[in-house]
């Protein structure tokens, strides 16, 4: 059954025709978690609608990040990255509900390079950052 | 944020109910909650220059 169905994927192949340069997700299942198929489906699923998105699955779960500890990984993790430079952009989970337009929204944004709604203040004090920065936003697909 | 300077800044959506255990560790119980270096917390959708306040406060800067 396919995670995208019939009736929204008109919607889905629209929204993605915004996308300009190839994204590239980085899937990393973990077997313990039943979100690991349906993502890995829904990213397959996505590349079909448009090949722009590319999929790598790495078979494996994710290495965690700083705070992160290893069995924080309990659940997929897709990494996203342009011309082969991580984004620093990451899903953890399934982008169910609501965050499914989150998602897309994200992989657009990255594909066209959009420029960042943050104040140019912000953004510099971000670019000048040299310390490690890790935001966790939780939010419970609805 | 991260896209600003992805080097250093690394920006998770995390789905709590997949990941329970570290939505439990950071004591996560209602959403949005945005978790800076694991460990200070902003709960909500909130301003920018709020949650450049927290992150500022965590880095000590």
């Amino acid at each position: 059954m396919a995670i995208i169905s019939d009736n929204i994927r008109p919607d889905v192949e629209r929204f993605l025709s915004d996308m300009q340069e190839p994204v590239t997700a980085d899937f990393y299942p973990h077997s313990a978690s039943p979100a690991s198929e349906p993502m890995k489906q829904l990213l397959l699923e996505l590349k079909e609608i448009n090949p722009l998105i590319r999929v790598v699955d790495h078979g494996q779960a994710a290495t965690p990040i700083d705070p992160e500890r290893p069995e924080d990984i309990e659940g997929p993790v897709t990494s996203f990255s342009v011309n082969g430079q991580f984004t620093g952009v990451r899903y953890l989970g399934f982008p169910g509900g609501q965050e499914f337009t989150t998602f897309l929204e994200d992989i657009v944004d990255i594909s066209r390079n959009r420029s960042v709604e943050l104040s140019p203040a912000t953004q510099d004090w971000l670019k000048n950052l040299t310390e490690p920065l890790h935001l966790e936003v939780f939010v419970t697909p609805t | 944020m991260a896209r600003v300077n992805p080097t250093h800044i690394v920006a998770d959506m995390v789905d709590a109910a997949t990941f329970p255990n570290l939505s439990d560790r950071y004591g996560v119980y209602s959403v949005p909650v945005t978790v800076v270096n694991g460990n200070s917390q902003q709960v909500g959708a909130v301003p920018e220059a709020q949650l450049a306040r927290v992150i500022k406060q965590e880095l000590g800067q």
